[in-house]
């Protein structure tokens, strides 16, 4: 089973989540009978109180506490490990949650630090010249005697054998009615109470923890990235998270159902149907329509089995899968495609080669056809470097390397024109001409040799994708700090959902139009990068389909060198 | 006795033979492939030898319709480059000069043959024009020849046939007649020695002698 990565396995997150709701179920029962079997070790103690009413219980004993001892206030302090201090809880008797909250010491200080540390109780009968008292807390409380236990949490082993001892914290007995002091009575009596304490603040303490983490590993569940669908036994879903309900286009009310009411698929609808009667799922792909968006899921499964291989239910991971199942797909008309135009000049090299070589000792060939046959072996080897560097500097962009730019100031007129006129060479069928508005600058910072390469570009494809022939025309104009340069054609045109992703690498329009026009898609993809991370610019595509296409794109007349270098690095 | 000379026209008087191989040529090159020579002299002057299958075996299926349109379309780029070959224009000339009755004997077609007679001036020379369109079998039969000896009235011994192929060669030889072979690039390998004669020049003094031309 795969998940995206950092994410946990679900399985055995599941399995967690299902202990933890039985030990959940258990502590609201008060029952810690068979707590200790297998699952984790509880600590047991013989008066425990259900845990729904631990803290009434707990405000009933300390109250108990207090009428015994005949005391004024009773407290009890919880050690938190975090801050390394002793800290007053609720339920407390004879002190408003005011002065509750601010009675806190660090465990190394005044009483109760000594008697959280030492794990004896203390008595103090003055509590004002004691040495032993915290006197900001004395004064706090209005403390005059008292007796301070700790509370100890024992762990037992199945025969009732202390295994373990910790202090938790201390409990509190503080000023003796009717201004009488406290004795060692007193002192047995709450060390006897302290244990009860102990025991309940122990099992609240532990159900809050178990709450938590079964909270925290919904909510893991709830937030991976995967999708995740959790059928209990009887096929009725209890656990459906955020990315399954937005692959379905599910609201939060799944819960309870049977998957059948939930999930319309078919074939999701088999998948559980199988992995219910117990067969080996594997992994499956499903194609999935939410809303307008088709969509490919990939769908795994597995039966969750506790440590005694009972089923506690079925886990499936559901993955969107559809961009990649693109990519793939791009990737192989790509290798169709490179092929293709690898191919196609290499034929004709060496079709023209060696005509020309069989030609030779007969003179069957004129001079004009000679040169004619070498100059389609230089054309076609043209073609073939261009299609290597393409894929080379494509090679370079994914790799994160910039393609070295080499920026001077050149004349952008100049370069236009000879940039049509070898377009005008190329193909007898299109016009190139030049539609300048107002004066272009005579100097531009760029790399030229890039400018080059983009205007070459777009060019090959304006006559490329204009099978019939016609204008092609390049517009150019100064508009603010940029120049603005467009290519228009009389073509097949784009559709309007392909004008973005025709930067995209690989991506080519794929209909009856353009079936016959091969290409590797690499392009565009280079042409943006160029206008983009080279000379800092945009570029884009305007386009009707059966009319022309025109791509346009501004690129700065003073570009800030400085800046650009620092970005191509 | 001379009574009436007879030329073949592709690749003797006019050398499409050698446009129709290179640009042919072009055509197997641009998908890969060499047109031998060997192989395309099965086509030169007649024969049932096709090219476009020819390529097909060569490089799996083709478009035919696509091929004979790039091919068609080189060969009309290059042809308003043709000319009659060197000499052609001053034999002819001479000849008519001389009283000499000339016809053309072709296994290509009237259009063909007539249209390029035409194009180079030469039409008015030659009084008649037989072609693939007049007989049922072209050379190497000799039915052409034979034809273009009746029309002219001239008996098949007193004619001279000007060839360039083996296959012309065969067919005038066939018919009776005396042949000069005058081969251009795509048929100087191949053997002509069945001609009467075999002339690099058309100012070769033996063919002077043989057409009593002074």
């Amino acid at each position: 089973m795969s998940l995206a990565p950092g994410s946990p396995e679900p399985d055995s997150l599941l399995r967690r989540i299902s202990e933890l709701e039985a030990e959940v179920a258990r502590l609201r029962q008060g029952g810690t009978a068979d707590a200790t079997a297998g699952v984790r070790s509880v600590p047991v103690e013989h008066d425990v109180a259900p845990i729904q009413e631990g803290d009434i219980t707990l405000r009933r004993l300390v109250q108990r506490v207090a009428m015994i001892l005949q005391a004024e206030t009773i407290v009890i302090m919880f050690h938190d490990r975090d801050s390394g201090e002793l800290i007053a809880i609720p339920p407390a008797y004879g002190m408003d949650e005011e002065r509750l909250g601010l009675f806190r010491v660090r465990a190394t200080q005044g009483i109760s630090g000594e008697v959280f540390r030492t794990g004896e109780p203390a008595v103090f009968h003055d509590a004002t010249s004691d040495a032993r008292t915290s006197k900001d807390m004395v004064s706090l409380l209005h403390v005059h005697n008292g007796i301070t236990v700790p509370l100890i949490i024992e762990k037992r082993d199945d025969e009732n054998r202390v295994i373990e001892r910790n202090a938790i914290g201390v409990l509190h007995a503080f000023n003796k009615r009717a201004n009488e002091d406290f004795n060692d009575e007193d002192v047995r009596l709450l060390e006897r109470m302290a244990r009860n304490v102990g025991s309940i603040i122990a099992n609240l303490q532990l159900y809050r923890e178990v709450v938590e983490e079964r909270e925290e590993l919904l909510q893991t569940l709830e937030s991976i990235t995967s999708g995740l669908i959790l059928l209990n036994p009887e096929g009725k879903l209890s656990q459906v998270n955020a990315t399954a309900r937005a692959l379905f286009g599910l609201g939060q009310d799944t819960i309870g159902k049977p998957y059948r009411q939930v999930f319309t698929n078919e074939e999701i609808q088999d998948f559980f149907q199988a992995a219910l009667e117990g067969d080996d799922v594997g992994a499956i792909e499903v194609d999935t329509a939410v809303g307008n968006a088709e969509r490919i899921l990939s769908v795994q499964g597995t039966t969750v089995r506790n440590e005694e291989g009972r089923t506690l239910g079925f886990v499936t991971i559901l993955n969107d899968i559809t961009e990649q199942k693109n990519i793939d797909k791009m990737k192989s008309s790509f290798v169709a495609m490179a092929s293709h135009e690898l191919r196609t000049p290499l034929t004709a090299i060496k079709g023209f080669s060696t005509t020309l070589l069989d030609g030779i000792d007969s003179q069957m060939f004129s001079v004009d056809e000679q040169k004619e046959f070498l100059g389609i072996v230089v054309h076609e080897c043209d073609r073939l470097r261009r299609l290597i560097d393409d894929l080379l500097n494509t090679a370079r962009i994914e790799a994160g390397q910039s393609l070295k730019p080499n920026y001077s100031n050149f004349n952008i007129g100049e370069l236009v024109d000879k940039v049509i006129v070898v377009q005008n060479q190329a193909s007898p069928k299109h016009r190139v001409h030049k539609a300048l508005v107002g004066e272009l600058p005579t100097q531009i910072v760029g790399d030229e040799d890039k400018v080059d390469q983009i205007l070459t570009n777009l060019l090959n494809n304006a006559i490329k994708y204009s099978p019939e022939g016609g204008d092609v025309t390049v517009h150019a104009e100064v508009v603010g700090d940029d120049i603005v340069i467009g290519i228009e054609d009389q073509g097949i045109g784009i559709p309007t959902d392909h004008l973005d992703k025709v930067f995209d690498r690989f991506h080519r329009v794929n209909n009856e139009d353009n079936r016959k026009i091969y290409g590797t898609g690499l392009g565009l993809y280079l042409v943006k990068h160029l206008v983009e991370d080279v000379h800092l610019g945009k570029v884009w595509a305007e386009s009707v389909v059966g009319k022309g296409s025109t791509f346009k794109f501004r690129i700065p007349v003073h570009l800030d060198v400085e800046k650009a270098k620092a970005l191509n690095d | 006795m001379l009574g009436a000379v007879v030329f073949d026209f592709d690749g003797t008087i006019a050398d499409t033979e050698s446009l129709e191989f290179a640009t042919w040529s072009a055509e197997f090159a641009s998908r890969g492939v060499c047109l031998g020579l060997a192989d395309w002299i099965q086509c030169v002057g007649g024969g049932d030898w096709d090219v476009y299958d020819h390529l097909v075996a060569l490089t799996g299926p083709q478009d035919r319709p696509q091929v004979l349109a790039s091919r068609h379309a080189r060969y009309e780029r290059d042809a308003s480059d043709l000319a009659p070959r060197p000499g052609i224009r001053d034999l002819v000339q001479a000849l008519v000069n001389q009283g000499t009755r000339l016809a053309v004997a072709s296994s290509s077609t009237s259009v063909w043959v007539n249209s390029h007679l035409a194009q180079f001036g030469l039409a008015p020379c030659f009084q008649e024009v037989v072609t693939r369109d007049h007989v049922h079998h072209v050379k190497p039969a000799p039915d052409l020849f034979l034809l273009a000896a009746e029309r002219l009235g001239t008996p098949v011994r007193e004619c001279v046939a000007i060839e360039d192929s083996p296959k012309g060669v065969e067919a005038a030889k066939a018919a009776g007649m005396r042949v000069v072979a005058f081969p251009n690039p795509v048929t100087a390998p191949f053997d002509l020695t069945a001609a009467d004669l075999v002339v690099d020049s058309l100012s070769d003094p033996g063919l002077a002698a043989l057409l009593a031309l002074h």
